[in-house]
């Protein structure tokens, strides 16, 4: 087991490094550059920006020179936020993120389970259509309308709730439930699916012939089947969520790290979209392998290591 | 299973213990003032800042020898407490007050100045705006590493208190660069202290050293930039506001929310503009006429556009009262030539104007009747919607009018910058925005071979009239009698020329006369790119937009001259330092 664990984790970096090499050559070879304005610059101040800043240098020597940075944990300079480092950017920008990420995670899973776990086991009831049309909302809205009604109703109609920023616990309300909205009603209907999967197999008839009270069959046998599907979707939606959300930081004003990996991009701030790319590529790989873990615990089928 | 369900409750516990720790502290205290600033800022580096929302913070962090009077927008002294022109207005003499200090204590000097300004001028410094100062003898050249010795350079340091500017030919408007972010001072030991370390980081809080109104108190990225009033300012007396907090974001919803909910008390023009018709109905919405023009590049090297009656059809095609009416709506006007109203002095051309039959004509004259065999054409835009919406205004306007195949063409904002600049489109949408209240901020992009251009075109009568406005003392002097025959209004210049030589020299007759030359060059230049060249198709002259509370004092849309009379200001400049609260 920890065998297994170490091995995965020592895989880490060479994904990292090939993952950032890929994504250097998409971004170098991409039109435009951090230094693209509407007004153009003389053509040798053009050039004195660009050896200022080291991007005069060919793809291969500049990426090198970024990764002698990297292993001594220097992250460069941003481009586009001058002055700071992609150091700076996201160790002001990831606390924020991942406090709004765990509280929507939270949210997700506790609104999420109970409802798919419901329509489950209630199917085909009004509790089934019920939840599973909410859920069927809460996929198909895009979370920046969610938002914009949260906002219309909570801030502009009854007055309860700050319309945005970052600072206080109101403040945090609003982008929580958006955030959430999607991966609960994702994470419903996985489990719903995981029920209806399971309550039909062989051990969960053997429970009820045994004639165990119901509760127990649920709690005992048919929860650890069932949560399986959304346990494997719970890995790569940890990483997303935990990272931030460029729809929901620019809606309520958060000044989290999900802009950080559509802004960057668009403005050619290599720096910044190859440290985005560091903090995802590790937190995508750990939580995949916290599933694979779990997978051990909950199902008897699996067994880690071999 | 009670494992589970005891991870699920370990897993709640965390997340409430971060959240409760994340807002222990209070909330942030509001400002004084708030105003929603727009992207976030680049930098607050002035000497390479190039944008608005950084422009507005380094004019209250820093001061330059004179400033710009928010109520009027002319320059008045700031850290130059006078100054002597001399020379036809070639040579500048500016005295330093004694007062000015650095908000480190240290006194402002001319030798600040003088440090300053050879750092913007570096080539290692890469200052995009280093152009703001090569009006300066030696300047671009210096810039540009043709000459090494900053001693060449026409600026001299005669004391600790007097700075000595030498131009190369007379500027109008040349206090008006002066007062501009770009020349402002920075600290020169503070600024040298972290070039060894970090290079940048001086401009973080704490590092800075500013000489301006406003102290930088803090900056979160993505969230705001905290301006405190600074006490050591020499003219502390005359700010109102103790704090002013910048927001820095850049969605339009978002942005319209927070001043919808007073968060922000002012929100100059950032919001969606599919909501401008509500917005238009707001009682603290006012706009004015803004010194921008929106127009459509044309790539003038493809064969089809090499006629010039082929781009004039082009432009006479255009129904622009459509767009400004039923597209824009906010009180935008046609554009009919390249120069927005707005410049003393300045009369515009009168342009080409909308006659579809005569554009028709045109079209037929250079081989296309009825459009007929005229490649199809893309009207190349970056991603935003009121560009789309034009565009496709536009293309289905050339589409009927001249029967040929136009199309909207979007690409995003990167790709579009390059294929403009590698002249990789038909049509291209662009804007131009305006840095001093002057016509050649404008024409100086359609000479050979300019940065800007990026339409291919070129006209050596063009050319040599750019010369002329840049140097009109120089052709007064020696004017070249062969010009006259080729322009419109060639005998007008003549008369002119001739009654400004038989005006002493220096005498302020002539440069008031100097400058009606200039500005009939500049009308020339205007008529060559608007009317009979036609490389480009104006297409709009923006608005000025702001929603400001009213309990909101400083913020001047109009600008109040002396003589009773506004005038609209139209480079939507709005320094900080003039704000105040009415209710306070």
């Amino acid at each position: 087991m920890l065998f297994f664990i170490l091995r995965r984790l020592l895989w880490v970096p060479l994904i990292l490094l090939v993952i950032l090499g890929i994504t250097t050559t998409l971004m170098r070879s991409a039109p435009g550059s951090p230094f693209a304005a509407e007004k153009r610059v003389d053509p040798q101040i053009e050039q004195q920006i660009a050896k200022k800043w080291g991007t005069d240098k060919s793809g291969l020597a500049w990426f090198g020179e970024y990764l002698k940075g990297v292993v001594k944990g220097d992250l460069g300079p941003s481009f586009k936020v001058q002055g700071r480092t992609v150091n700076d950017l996201l160790a002001a920008a990831m606390p924020v993120s991942l406090t709004l990420g765990l509280l929507a995670l939270f949210l997700a899973l506790a609104i999420g389970i109970p409802a798919g776990f419901l329509a489950g086991l209630r199917q085909n009831t009004a509790w089934d259509y019920g939840s599973m049309g909410i859920a069927l909302i809460g996929i198909s809205l895009p979370t920046f309308v969610i938002g914009a009604f949260l906002t219309v109703w909570l801030v502009f109609q009854w007055d309860v709730l700050p319309v945005g920023g970052w600072g206080t616990v109101k403040q945090l309300i609003m982008p929580a439930i958006t955030l959430a909205a999607p991966f609960a009603a994702f994470i419903a209907r996985l489990s719903r699916a995981g029920v209806l999967e399971v309550v039909h197999e062989d051990y969960i008839r053997t429970a009820k012939a045994k004639g165990l009270p119901k509760g127990e069959i649920v709690l005992k046998h048919l929860v650890r089947g069932a949560i399986l599907p959304v346990v494997s979707y719970l890995g790569p939606a940890a990483a997303a969520i935990l990272t931030g959300s460029f729809v929901v930081e620019k809606l309520f004003h958060i000044p989290g790290m999900g802009m950080f990996f559509v802004n960057s991009a668009i403005n050619r701030d290599y720096s910044l979209i190859l440290g985005v790319v560091i903090v995802y590529v590790p937190m995508l790989v750990v939580f995949n392998l916290l599933v694979d873990v779990a997978y051990a615990f909950l199902d008897p089928r699996v067994r880690l290591g071999k | 299973m009670r494992k589970t369900l005891l991870l699920c409750a370990a897993v709640s516990a965390l997340c409430v213990g971060v959240v409760a720790l994340t807002f222990a502290r209070a909330a942030v205290e509001p400002a004084d003032f708030t105003f929603v600033n727009g992207a976030e800022p680049k930098t607050l580096d002035p000497h390479t800042m190039t944008g608005q929302p950084d422009g507005r913070i380094a004019l209250a962090l820093f001061e330059g020898l004179t400033y710009l009077d928010p109520k009027t927008l002319l320059p008045v002294p700031g850290v130059a407490e006078r100054w002597d022109v001399e020379d036809d207005g070639l040579l500048w003499t500016f005295h330093l007050r004694h007062n000015a200090r650095w908000s480190n204590g240290d006194t402002v000097t001319a030798k600040d100045f003088y440090w300053s300004w050879k750092r913007l001028l570096a080539p290692e410094t890469a200052s995009e705006y280093s152009y703001m100062l090569w009006d300066v003898v030696n300047a671009e050249k210096f810039t540009k590493g043709e000459v090494k010795d900053f001693s060449q350079v026409g600026i001299e340091l005669l004391d600790d208190w007097t700075i000595r500017i030498r131009l190369k030919a007379y500027v109008p408007y040349f206090l008006d660069l002066i007062s501009f972010y770009t020349l402002c001072p920075v600290h020169p030991a503070t600024v040298g202290k972290w070039d060894k370390i970090a290079p940048g980081r001086w401009t973080l809080p704490g590092n800075i050293v500013t000489n301006g109104p406003f102290l930088l108190e803090s900056w979160v990225v993505n969230d705001r930039i905290r301006l405190r009033k600074n006490p050591k300012y020499w003219d502390a007396d005359s700010i109102k506001l103790e704090t002013i907090d910048a927001f820095s974001m850049d969605d339009a919803t978002a942005q319209l929310n927070v001043y919808l909910r007073g968060e922000a008390q002012w929100n100059p023009g950032y919001w969606p503009a599919s909501l401008n018709r509500e917005i238009l109905k707001l009682p603290d919405f006012t706009r004015t006429e803004a010194f921008i023009v929106y127009y459509y590049r044309i790539n003038n090297t493809l064969p089809q556009f090499k006629d010039r009656r082929v781009r004039q059809a082009l432009s006479l095609a255009i129904d622009r009262t459509e767009i400004v009416k039923n597209v824009l709506g906010l009180g935008e006007t046609e554009a009919f030539n390249y120069v927005p109203p707005g410049v003393a002095g300045y009369v515009p051309p009168e342009g080409l104007g909308y006659h579809p039959d005569r554009a028709r004509q045109l079209l037929a004259e250079a081989g296309y009747p009825g459009g007929k065999g005229f490649p199809k054409t893309n009207i190349l835009y970056n991603t935003f919607e009121v560009h789309r919406q034009v565009a496709t205004v536009v293309a289905r306007q050339l589409s009927k009018n001249l029967g040929i195949e136009v199309q909207p063409f979007n690409e995003e904002w990167q790709a579009y910058q390059q294929h403009t600049r590698t002249l990789e489109y038909d049509l291209a949408r662009a804007g131009w925005i305006a840095d001093y209240r002057d016509p050649i901020t404008f024409l100086d992009m359609w000479i050979t071979d300019g940065g800007n251009n990026q339409t291919g075109y070129s006209n050596p009568l063009y050319d040599r009239l750019y010369r002329i406005a840049k140097d009109t003392l120089a052709f007064v002097a020696a004017p070249d009698e062969e010009i006259y025959g080729k322009l419109v209004e060639g005998g007008t210049l003549k008369a002119l020329v001739e009654a400004t030589r038989a005006l002493p020299a220096g005498s302020p007759e002539r440069l008031a006369s100097l400058s009606k030359v200039r500005m009939l060059v500049l009308k020339e230049m205007d008529r060559l790119v608007s009317e009979i060249d036609v490389p480009i198709l104006p297409v709009y002259f923006y608005v000025t937009k702001t929603l400001l509370k009213p309990e909101i004092g400083g913020c001047y849309l109009y600008l109040d001259r002396g003589d009773g009379k506004k005038i609209p200001n139209v480079l939507d400049m709005h320094p900080l330092r003039g704000f105040f609260r009415k209710d306070r």
